[in-house]
């Protein structure tokens, strides 16, 4: 009973899969051909049923571009890099939006830079494995009978490797790091106020498409930081996270 | 020697007479004048309530009598020798305006002066119909001393300059207000004082009585005061209207003046003002309410201490006045809508602009510092940042504005945009900048442009082009690429192609997926697993040492025992060490503890006994260990040891 279960789950996941790639297939044919906005629903098409890639988020970020939303394709780009970010055309597109249209984008650092050379997956589950191989050999060194202090020098310095490798792929991990990260998507100016009030002093007024960052939520209205520092009051139907929040379970919605 | 004598006596009057001022400067007197006591219909004349040895009391300000019009006008305070808190008085002054023909009597009126009531002395006064009669020598001189009383007051002037002068040398008395430099004190007879609105005066300066909508106008309002009299300034200036916008008033600027043959000082306010609709804007009177000092208009009495008090110069009547300025009206125009440029953004007024670049070599990454500066009058508040042109290839960041007034209000000065550039493409020049302003002099729309900056920088990397190029610096162009920047122009995403497949990721980060923790989880579990083996190990193995070691010790006393002459002495110790050695004891409840026979331990009694005796029997020994005991207790050792 449990193996008919577990095929039958298998062969659904199999179809949805197989559907979404042809939703994603459709959208590059219907980019190809002009037709932008339909590309675009395509490409969402193919995320809403499962397909989280770098590549789709791209594409979908490029439709979105000729389409005209600007604050949308910029939101795509940085998912693109999010997930992936040595995807190169993303990061080339972003930045030709940013100079373009006067987006403020986080800039890449030296770390990103380091880090994008290696998948980050690789930093985790290698720095990880390194760092536990320099553990045991400490511990057979504190155990040896000849050589002890060699062993242990060896040990320490793989274990410390192995540290900072975790330490590497913790502040350069974009989906460690942009999380508290929001894309400015509202229509028209998008305006940092001083205070959670639809008339009180505009702070900074930012391009669609800019990224700042998120430090607390109060009712309709989120409290933000823009790149340069600026803090003000934005309302929260205007800004979508870098990286998406999961959808809210029907019990977990009607808890909130 | 009639000098001498008055200045003795000068200084006599001054220990005696200020103490005495001090004693009585607190008491109250009421006394109630009259301007003129004959006017006629319509011809106002003054009513005072005078209230020495307070500056503060109830007066009742809207008291009526029958064909007299009678109106509170302001309220004076009258300090004398103001550090020493001499003397004060408060007067509260009246116009009253005959509305017909008569003999007239302001009542008694109740003042209150701290919580006590006192009563006025009424003031009575003729009208006439038609215009006065013109005063007769007498009339006129009715305010003025007699003639000799007239004459003891010069001699009683002369006497207490001459005081007054000695006063001053003296070191440690503090001096009279009214002697300080900065606080010009009235030389005035009060006969001179000329009219308030001449002796305080303002001017509101607005160099066009044309202007714009949105245009930043210059404005200067300017405070005249004679110089002659003390005056402080008891109120912030108002200035303020409905249709403009005010900048912040600048410090005053303080010069003196001589108009018409008086010294006046002039202080000169400059802000700036913006209409903010079209049409007739009428920009209100500046106003500052000030306190000025006149001499009294009172005579001094014709007595020793009325010109003690005149000439010491503490006598004087404050009056609170109000300084208006006059108004300007202006005709505010809109903006003319033809030739406006697309790329004006509200800037009015005449400016210049320049553009410089540096550095002028730059490498493929190596941001350009582009600054433009722009320098004239006009609304700098409202100027953005000039458009740049022909941006295709670069990159531009948010640049740095700094303003620099050249005037206290900020209608003139310098206002720079400082932009970083990235060469997203091999350029040799900069973007050349536009800037749109209105002329409200010439009435036209004026665009300036800079022209584009000789520069060569490099291409940031690109995919495409990504070998190394050598940068102007010489350096490798890769090696000093701060990020990997495509060379396309912002426009290349229409040549940019999607991607025809993709590899799924997630986003959930690996530290927050659970097969990693699981995974470090189970590596944390061997980890201590093997240190709890190993540990095992070496305390196992540490025991295992010490057992070996008292095996090889018993091995050795067995042979020691076997030995060819050894004596019964040594054989029983030796023995009995081997025994402690495997047993712990040679007790024979404790051996038999231990797993040993009734007959064994009867074997072994002997040598147990002898080894004691020799041992605490103080070298008697009374058991006797034979051959055949020895042979026996030997064999069972060895068949103990061969079982281990």
């Amino acid at each position: 009973m449990k193996i008919r279960l577990f095929l039958m789950a298998w062969l659904l996941g199999a179809a949805m899969s197989a559907h979404a790639a042809s939703d994603f297939d459709t959208a590059n044919e219907q980019f190809g051909s002009g037709r932008y906005e339909e590309a675009a629903r395509g490409y969402h098409l193919a995320l809403d049923k499962g397909i989280q890639a770098a590549e789709v988020y791209y594409n979908l970020g490029l439709a979105e571009t000729k389409a005209g939303k600007v604050a949308e394709a910029s939101l795509s780009f940085q998912r693109a890099l999010t997930l992936n970010p040595a995807l190169e055309p993303a990061r080339r597109e972003l930045l030709a939006l940013s100079a373009k249209f006067n987006i403020e984008i986080p800039e890449a650092t030296w770390v990103n830079r380091l880090a994008s050379a290696i998948p980050r997956e690789s930093w985790w589950i290698g720095g990880a494995v390194v760092a536990w191989l320099g553990a045991f050999i400490i511990l057979g060194g504190l155990f040896a009978r000849a050589r002890r202090g060699t062993i242990l020098i060896v040990g320490v310095i793989i274990f410390i490797f192995g540290k900072a490798a975790l330490g590497l792929a913790w502040t350069s991990d974009p989906l460690i790091q942009n999380q508290d990260l929001v894309v400015l998507v509202a229509d028209g100016p998008n305006r940092l106020r001083s205070a959670p009030v639809d008339n009180s002093e505009t702070i900074a007024s930012l391009a669609g498409g800019s990224t700042v960052a998120l430090l607390s939520e109060r009712g309709k209205w989120a409290y933000c930081a823009s790149l340069d520092g600026k803090r003000g009051w934005v309302e929260r139907s205007g800004l979508q996270p870098v990286i998406p929040r999961k959808p809210e379970t029907p019990n977990a919605a009607n808890a909130g | 020697m009639i000098g001498k004598n008055r200045i003795q006596m000068g200084k006599v009057l001054r220990w005696i007479l200020l103490p005495l001022l001090i004693v009585t400067a607190h008491a109250v007197e009421i006394t109630t004048v009259l301007s003129e006591s004959t006017t006629s219909v319509g011809r106002p004349i003054q009513f005072q309530i005078q209230i020495q040895g307070t500056s503060s009391a109830d007066v009742p300000d809207n008291f009526a009598v029958d064909g007299l019009d009678i109106r509170f006008e302001n309220r004076g305070i009258n300090m004398q020798f103001d550090n020493f808190k001499l003397s004060k008085a408060v007067i509260y002054t009246f116009s009253v305006i005959p509305e017909r023909a008569g003999n007239f009597s302001i009542p008694s009126l109740s003042v209150t002066v701290d919580g006590k009531v006192y009563k006025t002395e009424a003031q009575k006064f003729k009208v006439v119909t038609g215009a006065l009669p013109a005063p007769s020598r007498g009339q006129s001189q009715s305010q003025q001393p007699p003639p000799i009383a007239q004459l003891l007051q010069q001699q009683m002037q002369q006497f207490q300059q001459q005081m007054q002068q000695q006063m001053q040398q003296v070191p440690g008395l503090p001096q009279s207000q009214t002697q300080r430099p900065s606080v010009p004190q009235s030389q005035v007879p009060p006969t001179q004082i000329p009219a308030l609105d001449k002796l305080a005066y303002a001017e509101l300066i607005i160099p066009d009585r044309k202007a714009f909508v949105g245009q930043t106008i210059p404005v200067e309002i300017r405070f005249y005061f004679d110089s002659r009299f003390r005056v402080e300034i008891v109120s912030q200036l108002g200035f303020g209207g409905e249709g403009f916008t005010a900048e912040k008033l600048s410090e005053p600027a303080e010069k003196n003046q001589v108009i018409d043959g008086v010294p006046f000082n002039v202080y000169t306010f400059k802000t700036a003002i913006t209409p903010i609709k079209a049409g007739s804007l009428n920009i209100p009177p500046a106003q500052l309410k000030c306190v000025v000092t006149l001499p009294s208009n009172n005579p001094p009495p014709d007595d020793f201490f009325g010109g003690l008090f005149g000439q010491m110069g503490g006598m004087g009547e404050q009056r609170e006045i109000n300084v208006l300025s006059n108004s300007v009206d202006l005709e505010v125009k809109n903006l003319p809508k033809e030739g406006k440029p697309a790329g004006f953004s509200g800037a009015i007024g005449r400016f210049t602009l320049d553009a410089e670049a540096s550095p002028k070599r730059a490498a493929s990454g190596e941001p350009i510092t582009l600054k433009l500066t722009l320098e004239g009058q006009g609304n700098f508040n409202a100027i953005t940042e000039p458009a740049l042109q022909n941006k295709e290839g670069w990159r531009i960041y948010p640049g740095i504005t700094d303003f620099t007034p050249s005037d206290a209000t900020g209608f003139g000065g310098r206002k720079t945009f400082e932009s970083m550039l990235m060469a997203l493409e091999a350029k040799t020049a900069t973007p050349a900048a536009e800037f749109s302003y209105f002329d409200p002099t010439a009435e036209k729309y004026v665009t300036l442009n800079t022209a584009p900056i000789a520069i060569e920088a490099q291409a940031g990397k690109s995919p495409a082009n990504s070998a190394p190029t050598p940068s102007a610096s010489g350096v490798p162009a890769d090696s000093v690429t701060p990020e990997p920047v495509a060379s396309a122009s912002p426009e290349h995403s229409d040549g940019a192609s999607v991607l025809p497949t993709y590899r799924t990721a997630s986003f959930q980060s690996v530290f927050h997926r659970k097969e990693f923790w699981i995974a470090n989880l189970a590596a944390g579990v061997a980890f201590l697993a093997l240190m709890a083996y190993l540990i095992s190990v070496r305390v196992a193995s540490g025991a295992s040492a010490r057992a070996a070691q008292v095996r090889r010790q018993r091995k050795k006393l067995l042979v020691e025992m076997e030995a060819r002459g050894l004596d019964a002495l040594a054989f029983a110790s030796k023995g009995t060490e081997s025994l402690e050695a495997r047993f712990g004891s040679v007790l024979p409840e404790e051996l038999r503890v231990a797993g040993l026979s009734d007959d064994e331990i009867q074997v072994l009694e002997p040598m147990i006994t002898l080894h004691a005796e020799s041992k605490y029997g103080l070298g008697r020994s009374i058991a006797e260990l034979s051959p055949e005991r020895r042979s026996e207790i030997l064999t069972l050792l060895k068949q103990w040891e061969a079982k281990v």
